[in-house]
């Protein structure tokens, strides 16, 4: 029995398959990741368009059958169009690198609301931001943690009673110590990092966006986020774009590290 | 279903390893092939051995040739001011079957992917570098080789000449004819970041060209279209 399913979606990544089609793995609203067949998308007349290219958010009908591994996808449309994330590498290579962590953190087919709307609403302001596209993808790295159900333990005065001599991040909890507690599985940072991780686990995406860091805080707090990120999802962290991004960014764009 | 001949089974598991040929359609191409007449069976194998042993690839623009370098390459009718960036060897034949395109081609041997870990040092970019500038003049963050400087020796006299002299030509215009894809554009962007503080201008064939589609499928017209009405980036 086969069942029509509409939902939103983004669209996480597309694979050449056989002549002319694609398999393409959808995050979507009501289903989570599920993987479609989409015949004919790479001719040149698709009636699916530029709608499976990954970052897009769209609509989907596809028919469910619960027994089968692919879904065939059988129409698509715009939700809403991203095409700045599309017009610089900076961009692009954040929009892949965003589309990975989904792809590679959430299972097949676990329902996640959180993590779909916080997808798109970093995907809209990758499309409008004009800088500080860094602090979008720790915000993004930092909440996604979070909607997986690891939410760094931060507590005010904990921030409020770093010194100078900085502090130490416990990778279990999240929480922050100052630099003199003995802790198995922590990292130790500058004020400045542990301050901005703070900044990050609880503003919200306009306030991050807001936040001005030096270079050296910003690669201090990336490494923590994804040192952080990685404890808890292990082997499952991605790593194929970051690899390549810090290929890219010999080009001009330094901050695509990180 | 399995065939109860090990020599078919064989075949069957041989074929599977081809792009887009999946258990059935081996099983479908192994029983055609035991109907078929032993020499047309013997020209097929010949034809994969010798696609192997006497293909190379061109040393100037990497393309597939029997000869090195390549046909292109070779004809001195070809403007070698222009050269089109394509992502592999069958995009050269879909912009040869346009009639239309008289510049030379580098072909990348794929695009860059960050999503499949794909990146510059994988492709043929610091080569494409190096028919612009010299060896010395490429930014050292740029990966990837620098190509063989020096023409490979199983190459004569002619074919040496042919490298020095499209080595000195003075490249003005590089078109990255790469698909209209997420893939493509972060290719496109990355070359023309490193080309850009050159005297070369880069332009990318899109108009016409919808996004998602495989520049291999466009038919002649099309293509010819997006060449036309290629912009710079
Ligand atoms: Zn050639």
């Amino acid at each position: 029995m086969s069942t029509i399913v509409r939902t939103d979606a983004v669209v996480l990544r597309s694979l050449d398959y056989s002549e002319t089609s694609q398999i393409v793995t959808l995050f979507t609203r009501e289903r989570g990741i599920v993987s479609v067949i989409a015949k004919g998308a790479r001719k040149i007349k698709s009636r699916f368009g530029a709608t499976l290219q990954p970052t897009s958010y769209i609509q989907v009908v596809f028919y469910y059958k619960p027994t089968r591994g692919l879904q065939t996808l059988t129409e698509t449309s715009h939700v809403e169009r991203f095409p700045d994330v599309h017009r610089s590498l900076e961009k692009l290579v954040i929009g892949q690198r965003i589309v990975e962590l989904v792809d590679a953190l959430l299972q097949e087919e676990e329902h996640n609301p959180m993590v779909f709307n916080l997808t798109v609403g970093v995907l809209r302001t990758l499309n409008e931001a004009d800088e500080r596209l860094g602090n979008l993808l720790a915000y993004f790295r930092m909440q996604l943690a979070t909607a997986l159900g690891f939410a760094p333990a931060i507590r005010k005065s904990d921030v409020t009673a770093l010194t100078d001599e900085g502090g130490r991040l416990d990778l279990n909890t999240g929480a922050i110590h100052p630099s003199e507690v003995q802790l198995p599985q922590s990292r130790g940072a500058s004020r400045a990092a542990l301050r901005a991780f703070a900044v990050i686990a609880r503003a919200d995406l306009r306030d991050v966006m807001r936040m001005q860091m030096e270079p050296r805080t910003q690669r201090a707090v990336d490494g923590l986020i994804e040192d952080y990120l990685r404890y808890h999802v292990e082997e499952a962290y991605p790593t194929r774009s970051d690899d390549v991004a810090s290929q890219l960014s010999g080009a001009g764009s330094s901050h695509l590290r990180g | 279903m399995q065939f109860s001949s090990e020599s078919v089974e064989g075949l069957v598991e041989q074929l599977t390893k081809l792009p887009s040929i999946g258990r059935k359609t081996a099983q479908r191409l192994a029983a055609f092939v035991l109907k078929m007449p032993r020499a047309e069976v013997v020209e097929i194998a010949e034809a994969l051995i010798a696609v192997k042993d006497r293909v190379r690839e061109c040393t100037i623009c990497h393309n597939v040739t029997d000869r090195n370098p390549c046909v292109i390459c070779r004809a001195p009718r070809r403007d070698r001011s222009t050269i089109c960036v394509v992502e592999d060897a069958n995009d050269v034949l879909a912009i040869e079957r346009t009639g239309e395109y008289r510049g030379v081609y580098h072909v990348l041997g794929g695009v860059i992917s960050p999503l499949n870990g794909i990146g510059p040092e994988d492709l043929r970019i610091r080569e494409l570098m190096r028919r612009l500038v010299s060896a010395d003049d490429i930014p050292d963050d740029v990966p990837g080789t620098n190509g063989s400087a020096t023409p490979p020796e199983d190459v004569d006299a002619e074919a040496e000449a042919i490298i020095e002299a499209h080595q000195a030509a003075a490249v003005e215009e590089i078109i990255l004819a790469v698909n209209p894809n997420v893939e493509g554009d972060t290719t496109a962007y990355y070359i023309s970041q490193l080309v850009n503080p050159l005297e070369v201008s880069v332009t990318r064939i899109a108009r016409g060209l919808p996004i998602g589609g495989d520049l291999e499928y466009a038919d002649e017209a099309t293509l010819s279209r997006a060449l036309e009405g290629r912009g710079s980036l």
